[in-house]
């Protein structure tokens, strides 16, 4: 298979001056990407899992030739990235998360038109390039309205129309669905699926794993700026088969409680999450042996006393697999 | 011509922005008037009630026209002060704003994006001169000599200094985000040195020497030349060389400076809104 | 709360967010420089031999720089007013807090004196720095009649305090209030002499700067600073400050409880 993007090595630290006052100011040093390579292949949809602050978004702004490497080589379309940044930037077209990277005091259309300037279209190329994102992005109606009023969906899609001017064979695409209600991110996640049919090649970055999984044919997570697991999502959820998930949903517990659940013999990793609103404690159970662990975990929950609301017992996810490999969950 | 496509592109956008929002044009009418009536009615006190202060003056300046010499040199200050912070704050508020990235992003020379959006501060100062000019000769009565083709020329040897200076702290303003202090800095160090109210040869030697690095001091004598002492362009020669010379020089820093910045930016990543 | 306790803790935030940029205690010696520059060597191309002949036809003598110096430490004042006490609100509403100190039962007028009081002082910290930068630089010195002159601006500015309720109001209801602000109170230092005697502005003028208090306080104390002639005797100039005190409050005050009430009754706190 061809790759379209290759990443080999890529290390980006952060140095920031602790500036005291008749001190000698000490440099401290953040490795929010530290070594990592993969390669994106033409067509395909790669997707970026990991929680924030992870290192994804400082990953694509190297790719797109906004950040520097502090070490490695990042190619696009075999383009060195740092040699050659415009040349690079032409074959790709970048949504960042936020809904900020559009002008809001301007129509959806001279957005378009704007970046289809700064992509080297022509004036009349850019004008029938806009229409016709316009259209296929189902905003034509409100095209020339100030795009300030516009819905949080609404203005990611102008986001998306921008990235989409060039007709560039890549698409980077930080945390698209950030913050849309459920059903603009539905309709999104569509649509990016076209663009795939369409022979794109897309790099997603996201912290859903839904998300992810819905959407990428092959799934990299990300942790501390390492790459820690990358392959199918189907692949990895397998890969974690032998360990079995476990959910409760419990009243009166503490957590101490939680806690001596890790004693227990079998069990590999337990998070909770206090739900204010029931008062409940919501545990996430991870272990091995099925039948008997379930007796065990039950009987050391009764005797202290809690009651046991809910219980599930689940195939393991994204999620789980993330928590089998950091021993975190995503959403912290 | 990717450039010019780009530079104009830029100043469209930021122009239909400018027309969609008009509460600014009340400060293009309005400043132009007031801010030099501190000094002209100063100079009005210190002239006297029989205004016979004005053959003192006119033996250091070279002219009774007192408003005239006054309303020159605020124009010019108040042309580079729009400037300063239209210009020089550009960067910074697309930085605010969260779309400098989106730019960046772009597969284009980032120093044409800076070229257009100087294009906006022009149109802002010649429309502050424009009105300036006119309404300075219908209400404040002051007469003006020279032709058109003389002002632009007066106008144009000015705008390399002054765009050289936004250049400068555009750039800069990416680096260290908060130099509010030091663009106040600039603009009071232009008030005290250039002449604004008075010939420098009144300050003190050090200061005229340090007078002579800025080009606004020979854009100010040559403007005043031009269009009170009714002098011709051949006759300010000296004031004009220097003026735009000194000007290409602060135009090549902002360049180079920009280039720096540029760079900058990309490993420590402060282009982004925060 | 108590209205003491308000005050202070008002007080002691503003202290903090003052002094976390020393650059604004640079900015405090550099700004004379700048703004009075053009006046003191626009002064020097009219004089002849230190004198301006002009000038002390309307004040006089030619202590020029004394009297700059002296309009700008009042306008100093006078601007303190007009951006803390109107801006004090704004910021406030920005930060989203207003709307829970406002509903506590601590009295809004305390909140607003505790911010202003701060900055009065802060003013008259810069003040002092204004007048030994402007004696270095300038050449200004003053006679010792300073504790007159303090009599007579005390009650200036506590006058002004009452007007800032009224610029107050005016921000709570503006959008852009801004422009606004700026533009009255270059106005009202311009109409009050702070640069130029005002008799050398056009008849109509010089009747609205008559009837501004703070024409005033910039007249008498140069009168008792510089000793150039006031326009008036200055027993009666006192008299037109103390009186302006009283109008001030009352117009401030009344301006302020209505655009409060309005405020409330549209739920419009917070919401800019
Ligand atoms: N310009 C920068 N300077 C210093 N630290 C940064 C900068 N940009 C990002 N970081 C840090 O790098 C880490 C990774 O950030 P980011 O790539 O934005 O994570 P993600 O997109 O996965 O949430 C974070 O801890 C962030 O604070
Ligand atoms: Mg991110």
């Amino acid at each position: 298979m061809e790759k379209a993007i290759e990443v080999r090595d890529v290390k980006k630290y952060f140095y920031s001056k602790k500036r005291a006052l008749f001190k000698k100011s000490e440099v401290k040093e953040f490795k929010a990407v530290d070594g990592v390579s993969f390669d994106i292949y033409k067509g395909e949809i790669f997707g970026l899992l990991g929680p924030n602050g992870a290192g994804k978004t400082t990953l694509i702004k190297m790719i797109t030739g906004l950040l520097l490497p502090t070490e490695g080589t990042i190619l696009v379309l075999g383009i060195d990235v740092v040699k050659e940044t415009i040349k690079a930037q032409r074959n790709i077209g970048t949504v960042l998360a936020g809904d900020r990277s559009i002008y809001w005091k301007l129509t959806a259309r001279e957005n378009l038109e704007y970046f289809g300037a700064l992509y080297g279209l022509k004036r009349k190329e850019a004008k029938e390039r806009a229409e016709m994102i316009l259209e296929r992005l189902g905003i034509s109606e409100k095209a020339d309205q100030i795009v300030e009023k516009f819905s949080t969906g609404m203005k990611q899609k102008v986001a998306l129309g921008k990235a989409l001017m060039p007709n560039a064979p890549i698409l980077l695409l930080d945390e698209p669905t950030l913050g849309l209600d459920p059903q603009s991110a539905i309709n999104l996640r569509e649509i990016i699926l076209e663009f795939k049919r369409e022979g794109k090649t897309i790099l997603l970055t996201t912290h859903y794993m839904e998300e992810a999984d819905f959407l990428s044919d092959r799934v990299a997570i990300i942790d501390s700026g390492k790459i820690i697991a990358l392959d199918k999502p189907d692949n990895l959820k397998k890969s974690i088969n032998e360990v079995k998930t476990m959910k409760l949903e419990l009243m009166g517990a503490s957590y101490e409680i939680i806690e001596g659940l890790k004693n227990l013999e079998k069990v590999q990793n337990v998070l909770s999450h206090y739900n204010q609103q029931n008062r409940t404690f919501e545990v996430t159970i991870h272990h091995y042996d099925g039948e008997s662990v379930i007796h065990e975990i039950l009987d050391y929950v009764l005797k202290k006393k809690a009651k046991v609301l809910n219980i599930n017992v689940e195939e393991p996810s994204l999620e789980d697999v993330f928590i089998h490999l950091t021993g975190k969950s995503l959403r912290e | 011509m990717q450039s010019l496509r780009v530079i104009l592109a830029v100043a469209k956008k930021d122009l239909s922005t400018l027309f969609r929002y008009p509460t600014w044009f009340i400060s293009v009418i309005i400043w132009p008037l007031i801010f030099p009536l501190l000094y002209i009615l100063t100079s009005f006190a210190y002239a006297g009630p029989d205004k016979k202060g004005l053959i003192v003056f006119q033996k250091v300046a070279g002219t009774e026209n007192i408003m005239g010499y006054i309303v020159i040199g605020t124009m010019v200050w108040m042309a580079v002060n729009i400037t300063m912070w239209n210009y020089g704050g550009y960067l910074r508020e697309e930085q605010l704003r969260g779309t400098l990235e989106s730019n960046w992003l772009c597969p284009v020379n980032k120093f044409s994006i800076l070229l257009g959006a100087g294009i906006i501060s022009m149109v802002l100062s010649i429309m502050f001169s424009v009105i300036g000019i006119i309404e300075y000769r219908l209400i404040y009565g002051i007469k003006f000599t020279g032709n058109l083709i003389d002002w632009i020329v007066v106008f144009l040897i000015l705008f390399p200094g002054v765009y050289g200076l936004g250049m400068i702290f555009a750039s800069l303003i990416l680096w260290a985000k908060e130099v509010n202090a030091a663009v106040n800095v600039a603009r009071g160090v232009m008030m005290i040195l250039c002449g604004i109210t008075y010939p420098i040869y009144i300050m003190p030697n050090w200061m005229q020497a340090l007078a002579k690095f800025l080009p606004f001091t020979f854009g100010i004598q040559a403007a005043r030349d031009i269009l009170i002492m009714d002098k011709t362009l051949l006759e300010t020669a000296y004031n004009l060389i220097l003026c735009s010379g000194e000007g290409i020089i602060f135009l090549a820093l902002g360049m180079l400076i920009f280039k720096l910045v540029e760079k900058r930016v990309k490993i420590s990543g402060s282009l982004e809104r925060f | 709360m108590s209205f003491l306790n308000v005050l202070k803790a008002r007080f002691l935030i503003s202290m903090k967010i003052y002094f976390r940029y020393p650059v604004n205690v640079l900015m405090t010696l550099f700004e004379p420089l700048m703004w009075l520059s053009p006046f003191y060597f626009m002064g020097k191309a009219f004089s002849v031999n230190g004198r301006i002949e002009g000038f002390e036809k309307y004040t006089g003598n030619s202590d020029y720089i004394g009297f700059m110096v002296l309009g700008f430490m009042v306008s100093a004042y006078v601007s303190m007013i007009f951006w803390s006490v109107g801006f004090s609100l704004k910021d406030e509403m920005r930060q989203g807090v207003l709307e829970s100190n406002w509903s506590s039962p601590s009295n809004r007028i305390a909140l607003l004196l505790g911010r202003t009081l701060f900055q009065f002082l802060a003013t008259t910290f810069e003040v002092i720095l204004i007048g030994i930068v402007c004696h270095f630089a300038f050449g200004f010195t003053v006679n010792k009649n300073i504790l007159k002159a303090i009599s007579f601006l005390l009650p200036g500015i506590i006058g002004l305090f009452g007007l800032g309720l009224f610029v107050a109001s005016l921000v709570l209801i503006a959008k852009e209030a801004g422009p606004i602000v700026d533009i009255t109170n270059s106005t009202l230092n311009a109409l009050s002499g702070m640069a130029f005697p005002i008799k050398v502005m056009p008849r109509g003028f010089v009747f609205i700067s008559m009837i501004l208090p703070m024409t005033y306080v910039n007249d008498s104390i140069r009168a008792l600073l510089l000793g150039q002639t006031p326009l008036m005797p200055l027993y009666k100039e006192f008299l037109i400050i103390v009186i302006s005190i009283f109008i001030f409050w009352l117009v401030g005050s009344y301006a302020f409880a209505k655009v409060e009430r309005k405020c409330k009754e549209l739920g419009i706190l917070g919401t800019h």
